[in-house]
């Protein structure tokens, strides 16, 4: 096990490189003149066009401007916000916990509904609770998460005055107040696909032999449920867990935008607005990092969760 | 009893699509007025005679920006759509039929494509080209090909090996004829199935990629620019956002219940 989690660890090693190859070739195909961004956008004269780009090294040829940006990567340093003038590195690490938090927070509010709901829809199978929880599905996935947002906002927030519609907090339990509401529309968003995955486990396991004994052997409903079915239910949820990481890290772009959270996601936004190169590479390097990271961490999980999968 | 009332599922979705598409083709004709007319004497007026879901802040007229807005993003995904479809099914197929180093080279060119999560990706892609909805699209478009691809060139690892493909190599067909001719037909059941739900997931996209700005610029607009602009006046005209919200619901909820139709159908007819 210990080694074939290095080897796999080795096997991102290209995948990583050429991605990040991707990355500094689609940012630098951008049409638009980074020296002139630098400069501010105003009309600048020639000069100061040069000094800027021999003092950021934009006549450098690309692939040595490349070399430059990953070898720096690699030591933990995205370069410098055009913009601001920070350390991309210091400005992802600012705002990384807030991301975390309402990554965390949302797939746990996901699963918590997501799998009771699916349990009760496969033992109801073709009843109306299952129809009714089907459409109710369907309906969350369909919805933008933007629309649920601003629906949620104006309900919990405006109306009825729950909860704070905007920005963030401070302290961990104010934080998590303000998280509350982009978490929840998160959640609607990735419930669908947990729920349809727990329900078609489910109504496998209830149709399986073993399940089909322990009723058979007259244990009470809740324990064949519960014990029995579930546990073998929850495997392939595991893998579609570990994949929806990728949708909730864009999730949270749109998410963070839509109620001013200060994260990562609203970090690449911005970046993109106003075409700060160094943000934009940083940041998506660091998210598809942690995508394929993620990714192999669930492959792992996966032997242990499921005793008959060995892998060497 | 079950498949009468998912058929009645299907039949509403159907009946749905047809008539926000007919709204947006007929646009011209069945808009009340012109969607950029400015009347600032009728700013956020209310739903009434004259304007059916009232006006937005600049007093143009709701129901004929809906009806605009859907012009552009249906016409949007449908090139979405068309455009991956196209070039993913060339790919996959010539990917699955032939083999050999163009199909490792291809796989893991898209290998790296699909580290990224797709809508990051569409992002970066967008934000390189700069904005404007011809960029969106281009954008979703790249993102959609290596999922169309991989679709395509499993299913034709599959029908490669059926003796009507035999039977046309012995006739001495071209590979372009087998492939296309041959081999395609018999596996669009399946690629219909995904542009039917590819379809809903461009309209989310291509909203989100608006609602950022990356999208669609002023004066056009779409339904994802129309939420975009709808966030300054929620408080006191909630149906602005809620109106182009639960269009692109009505409209994703009806083509995943399509996709979900035809899938069951193929699967229901592999079985028998």
């Amino acid at each position: 096990m210990p080694r074939y989690a290095v080897r796999r660890l080795f096997q991102l090693i290209p995948v990583l490189f050429l991605s990040s190859v991707a990355i500094f070739a689609i940012v630098r195909l951008s049409p638009s003149d980074p020296a002139i961004l630098l400069a501010g956008g105003r009309q600048s004269s020639p000069e100061t066009l040069a000094a800027i780009r021999a003092k950021y090294r934009l006549n450098d040829p690309l692939p040595r401007q490349y070399i430059a940006w990953a070898g720096n990567a690699l030591r933990g340093d995205l370069g410098e916000s055009f913009r601001l003038k920070q350390s991309v590195s210091s400005m992802i690490a600012q705002r990384l916990p807030v991301t975390l938090q309402l990554i965390l927070m949302s797939m746990v509010l996901s699963l918590a509904v997501a799998v009771p709901l699916g349990v009760i829809a496969a033992a109801n199978k073709g009843r109306p609770a299952d129809r009714a929880i089907t459409a109710l599905a369907l309906a969350a996935l369909s919805s933008p998460v933007f629309l649920t947002g601003i629906v949620g906002m104006l309900v919990f927030s405006y109306y009825l005055g729950w909860l704070p519609a905007f920005g963030s907090g401070t302290g961990l339990v104010e934080n998590l107040r303000y998280l509350l509401l982009p978490s929840i529309a998160l959640a609607l968003n990735m419930l669908a696909l947990s729920l349809r995955v727990t329900r078609n486990g489910m109504i496998e396991a209830l149709g399986s032999n073993y399940v089909q004994t322990a009723i058979a052997k007259g244990l009470p409903r809740r324990t064949v449920l519960v014990k029995h079915a579930l546990r073998n239910a929850l495997i392939p949820l595991s893998t579609v867990t570990g994949l929806q990481v990728g949708f909730l890290l864009t999730g949270t772009v749109l998410v963070e935008y839509t109620f001013g959270i200060g994260g990562i996601g609203s970090l690449l936004v911005n970046g993109i607005q106003s075409s700060d190169y160094p943000v934009i590479q940083g940041t998506t390097l660091f998210v598809v990092a942690a995508f394929l990271l993620v990714n192999l961490a669930v492959d792992l999980l996966y032997a242990a969760i499921d005793p008959r999968i060995r892998y060497s | 009893m079950k498949k009468s009332r998912g058929s009645v599922a299907v039949g509403a979705a159907g009946i749905l699509i047809t008539a926000i598409v007919l709204a947006s083709a007929l646009a011209p004709i069945a808009a009340p007025y012109d969607p950029d007319k400015q009347d600032l004497s009728a700013s956020l007026a209310r739903p009434s005679a004259a304007h059916v879901l009232g006006t937005d802040k600049l007093g143009r007229d709701l129901a004929s920006r809906l009806a605009y807005g859907g012009r552009t993003t249906l016409l949007s995904a449908l090139l979405v759509v068309a455009l991956s479809t196209a070039v993913g099914t060339a790919l996959g197929l010539a990917a699955g039929y032939k083999g050999g180093t163009f199909d490792s080279l291809l796989s893991r060119a898209f290998d790296v494509l699909l580290a990224f999560p797709a809508l990051l990706l569409a992002l970066v892609v967008a934000a390189a080209l700069g904005r404007g909805i011809e960029n969106a699209i281009a954008s979703l478009s790249v993102v959609y090909v290596p999922m169309i691809t991989r679709l395509m060139r499993s299913a034709c690892l599959v029908e490669r090996k059926l003796p009507y493909v035999e039977a046309g190599k012995a006739l001495g067909y071209s590979s372009a004829r087998i492939m296309f001719r041959h081999i395609l037909p018999n596996v669009a059941p399946l690629l219909l199935v995904q542009v039917a739900i590819d379809f809903g997931y461009s309209i989310l996209d291509l909203a989100a990629l608006s609602f950022l700005g990356l999208g669609v610029q002023p004066p056009v607009s779409d339904w994802g620019a129309m939420l975009a602009e709808s966030r300054d006046t929620l408080l006191i005209a909630p149906r602005l956002a809620l109106a182009p919200g639960l269009a692109i619901m009505i409209v994703v909820v009806s083509f995943n219940l399509l996709g979900d139709a035809l899938r069951e159908r193929l699967e229901t007819r592999k079985r028998a």
